[in-house]
């Protein structure tokens, strides 16, 4: 994985475990390959159901972001390799086109079992609605 | 620190803490299971599921009179009372709700998770009736307190989920039946969100104050929603793609909801055909055109997300929430303008996606989504789709009607 936009790192913020920083990214990661094969989606439906699938890439990414703001870290989105090496675009729309939202979501609300429990994050609640809203989502269209 | 997985196996005696997370983690399990079997089951248990969370609360005072009195700072006292008192007051509130409109009185057998996690704080309470001293210091009560509203919130969002759906679960209630229990959990939902947030001293507000949408919040029929959120994300929208400081992730933001407001305007170019606003012979010409232009935006998110910028800014939380009201704009009235099509084909997000906290400026999206419907499912009000089809496109740079 390559870092994109947002490389900043707040100096202000006490040091986290790069294990539990590891562990959010990889969720995060995950749900960004979701959103991205939600939206591949968009590609194999009628023009007019386009943008179910298309608003469904975006309520995944939702609660990736959600989950950035949970985070004990700034997170940077990532890309895998295949995405940004030359001719990688191409790459990348085949392999999402290939792949299943639902088992990547399913993975993700594993990873997010596995995150440590803090009661008092309620912004990791929020985004754990959030991703049981894009769950139910993509699943109602996956059917 | 353990994981949410973290499991209560074994004989017990189990603490009271380990009863709450087993609670908890019962009601996240019920946040992924299919959920359109299990609307009523879930439903018929949400009184049984207040009940037993006002028991656990029940024993949260008493100990605090009797085993902190010297223990802990008069403050930190009085912050865990008004804590465990906000709660009480919460789950009073949402009791009255639920039990105005008969909730129980729902035909239906009890959810086997809804069944385990009552029982489970019935243990809770029992262990705290037998043990008060397991939570003498003022931060452990305090927890105890967010972990059952954190409980609540988790069971009230997995049961309006599955009141949302159109399968066998809520098959015993009539539509807009099972719309108004949606509504009623949504509103629990928000209110312990509320709580969550005020317990831990957050300015998202108290429980008691009302839900209210934001004072911006679009009214009228879904078209006329549509209209106004389209109104609010054009001048945003371009303001934002025009400024050097924004980041990547809103520009890529920005030409995705480009590209769904496209693709969703070509739908509305059915239904305005349907209904005779447009011309017939115009319908392949407009749809390959908004197809074209949907594509270009398509490609243009890709872009964007390959960019990398340097020292640019995170997203912003304004650009996303008008993007998702949008987002529920176009779903709402896709469902109200494509009557004919078979239920689950081109099913619109239930809950809608939500946007930030879920206090304070977004919560009113849930709210407008049910409280701007004006009639059943079924009915398709008359619409004049061409003002906003015109609208829509408009919005696009690179298509003109």
């Amino acid at each position: 994985m390559i870092q994109s936009n947002h490389t900043r790192t707040d100096t202000s913020t006490p040091a986290v475990d790069p294990a539990v920083v590891a562990q959010w990214q990889s969720l995060v990661d995950v749900l960004e390959d979701a959103a991205r094969a939600c939206e591949a989606r968009s590609d194999l439906v009628d023009f007019t159901d386009q943008w179910i699938w298309l608003i469904d890439g975006e309520t995944v990414r939702d609660a990736a972001d959600q989950l950035r703001r949970a985070a004990p870290a700034s997170l940077p989105v990532s890309f895998p390799l295949h995405i940004v090496e030359p001719a990688g675009r191409t790459a990348a729309t085949i392999t999402a086109l290939d792949t299943d939202p639902m088992p990547l979501l399913e993975q993700a609300w594993q990873q997010l079992d596995q995150l440590p429990d803090d009661p008092t994050n309620v912004e990791l609640l929020v985004a754990t609605l959030t991703l049981a809203d894009a769950f139910a989502q993509v699943r109602s269209h996956d059917e | 620190m353990s994981s949410h997985s973290h499991l209560v196996t074994g004989d017990g005696p189990f603490t009271t803490d380990q009863l709450l997370v087993d609670a908890e983690r019962t009601a996240r399990q019920l946040l992924t299971q299919p959920h359109s079997v299990h609307g009523t089951t879930l439903l018929a248990g949400w009184d049984d599921v207040l009940a037993a969370a006002a028991d656990v609360l029940a024993t949260q005072p008493q100990q605090t009179e009797q085993t902190t009195a010297q223990a802990h700072p008069a403050a930190a006292r009085v912050d865990a009372q008004a804590a465990a008192q906000q709660a009480v007051e919460l789950v009073e509130q949402l009791t009255t709700e639920a039990r105005a409109v008969d909730v129980a009185q729902v035909p239906s057998r009890l959810h086997p998770d809804i069944i385990r996690l009552t029982h489970t704080w019935q243990q809770a309470a029992a262990a705290n009736r037998q043990d008060p001293r397991q939570h003498s210091d003022t931060s452990s009560q305090k927890l105890v307190t967010l972990r059952i509203v954190r409980t609540l919130a988790a069971v009230a969002h997995a049961t309006q989920l599955a009141l949302g759906e159109n399968g066998p679960g809520v098959a015993g209630l009539g539509r807009d039946e099972a719309d108004g229990f949606r509504r009623l959990l949504q509103r629990h939902e928000q209110l312990a969100l509320r709580s969550v947030h005020a317990l831990l001293g957050s300015t998202a507000g108290s429980p008691a104050a009302p839900a209210d949408p934001p004072s911006d919040a679009p009214v009228g029929s879904p078209i006329e929603q549509l209209s106004s959120c389209l109104k609010q994300w054009a001048p945003l929208a371009i303001a934002a793609a025009a400024d050097q400081n924004t980041s990547a992730r809103d520009l890529r933001r920005i030409a995705m909801t480009e590209a769904f407001i496209t693709a969703a305007a070509g739908g509305l170019v059915v239904a305005a055909g349907r209904q005779q606003q447009l011309p017939i012979e115009a319908l392949p010409h407009l749809q390959r055109r908004l197809k074209t232009a949907t594509q270009h935006w398509k490609d243009t998110a890709g872009h964007w997300q390959w960019i990398r910028r340097f020292g640019s800014p995170e997203a912003t939380e304004r650009l996303h929430r008008v993007s998702h009201d949008l987002a529920v704009a176009v779903a709402d009235v896709h469902q109200r303008e494509q009557p004919g099509r078979p239920p689950g084909h081109t099913t619109r997000p239930r809950t809608g996606p939500r946007t930030g906290p879920r206090t304070g400026p977004t919560t009113g999206l849930t709210t407008r989504r049910t409280g701007g419907r004006t009639g059943g499912r079924t009915g398709v009000p008359a619409a004049d789709l061409l003002p906003v089809l015109r609208q829509v496109t408009e919005n696009s740079v690179s298509y003109r009607v």
